[in-house]
């Protein structure tokens, strides 16, 4: 069961079509040392700068690319700041 | 990935062969004995061979997800294709003429879970429509649908020598690969330059069918057939298989 960041990061990213949005943060939360069940906000983040990010800039271009990241960054530390990490 | 890494994989490389020999078959060996039968089975082989890489390709994104139920109604679409052209050869053998026969029932109803999966992929996630691309869509659209109404539509329906279900059967095709090719184009010019390039290659394999079905109306309407025609169709096959093959390759590269 993925936790709520990376809940929250599947569907900010889902208009990539489930399976390559799943992919894409599973690939980055690996390169990161986590998984979606385990990841917290701050994991999710730091797998947005290792490989989210890269993946997204293919899709949509850097600037569109970067205002997502930004927008997640700033939606996961919210969520950190409510303790709302874990599933 | 780039075109080099594509052409590296070995499927690619194996419907590119495909498509070689079937050149080779029918350009070069065209006029030897006993080479009829060759011709056929590599014919046929190449719907049949797209359509397992196509279920290949459903299979990789699971058919709960939404890139896999496109992909699975694709394949249904080429497997139907595939059986069709058995079934056409089939008519052929037996020295019964082929069209209109069952053959093109099969062909036609083909076209109903491939519209269906076009159908999904555009609608998939709501787009933001704008003036300069869906003029690129209605003038690349009109472009087709002109020269098809002009050569195939008006001189078909107007022919009173034509039997009713010849007219209606070589109408259907040239319609069906219009709407099949308004969602291609739509899916390619929407989403091909971000998350689909894949469908460049999916819109130009529908293209090459348009062009191979509008090309058949109007000969077979003149009592001629050129058996070169084929190759197109051998064309559309393996061009719709590697469309899928580079659109999952693509995906597989950030996954």
């Amino acid at each position: 069961m993925p936790t709520e960041a990376c809940k929250l990061t599947h569907s900010e990213l889902m208009f990539l079509g489930d399976i390559l949005c799943y992919g894409i943060v599973k690939k980055g939360l690996d390169k990161v040392g986590s998984t979606p069940d385990t990841a917290t906000p701050s994991d999710v983040a730091k797998a947005l700068d290792a490989h989210i990010e890269r993946a997204l800039v293919s899709f949509v271009g850097p600037a569109e690319a970067r205002q997502k990241v930004i927008k997640l960054k700033a939606m996961l530390m919210k969520l950190e700041g409510s303790g709302g990490g874990q599933a | 990935m780039n075109a080099r890494e594509f052409f590296r994989d070995p499927l690619a490389i194996a419907l590119l062969a495909l498509g070689a020999i079937n050149a080779v078959v029918y350009l070069v060996l065209n006029s030897l004995d006993g080479i009829e039968y060759p011709t056929i089975a590599f014919y046929c082989a190449t719907p049949v061979f797209s359509a397992l890489v196509l279920f290949g390709i459903s299979r990789f994104y699971g058919k709960g997800s939404s890139e896999g139920r496109v992909w699975f109604f694709i394949t249904m679409g080429m497997t139907l294709w595939a059986v069709g052209e058995i079934i056409w050869v089939f008519y052929d053998l037996s020295d019964m003429d082929p069209f209109p026969s069952a053959a093109d029932a099969v062909f036609i109803a083909a076209y109903m879970p491939i519209i269906l999966a076009f159908y999904l992929k555009a609608t998939f996630t709501k787009v933001e429509m704008n003036a300069k691309n869906n003029a690129i869509i209605a003038v690349l659209l009109t472009a087709v649908a002109i020269p098809t109404f002009v050569y195939v539509g008006n001189p078909i329906m107007t022919d009173t020598d034509y039997d009713l279900l010849s007219k209606a059967v070589s109408l259907t095709y040239p319609i069906l690969d219009i709407i099949l090719l308004g969602f291609a184009l739509f899916v390619a010019v929407y989403w091909g330059p971000t998350i689909s390039k894949g469908w460049y290659i999916v819109a130009t394999a529908v293209a090459l069918m348009a062009l191979a079905d509008t090309s058949y109306a109007a000969l077979e309407w003149q009592g001629v057939y050129i058996s070169h025609l084929d190759l197109i169709w051998v064309a559309s096959y393996i061009v719709f298989a590697l469309g899928g093959l580079y659109q999952k390759k693509h995906h597989e590269s950030f996954m």
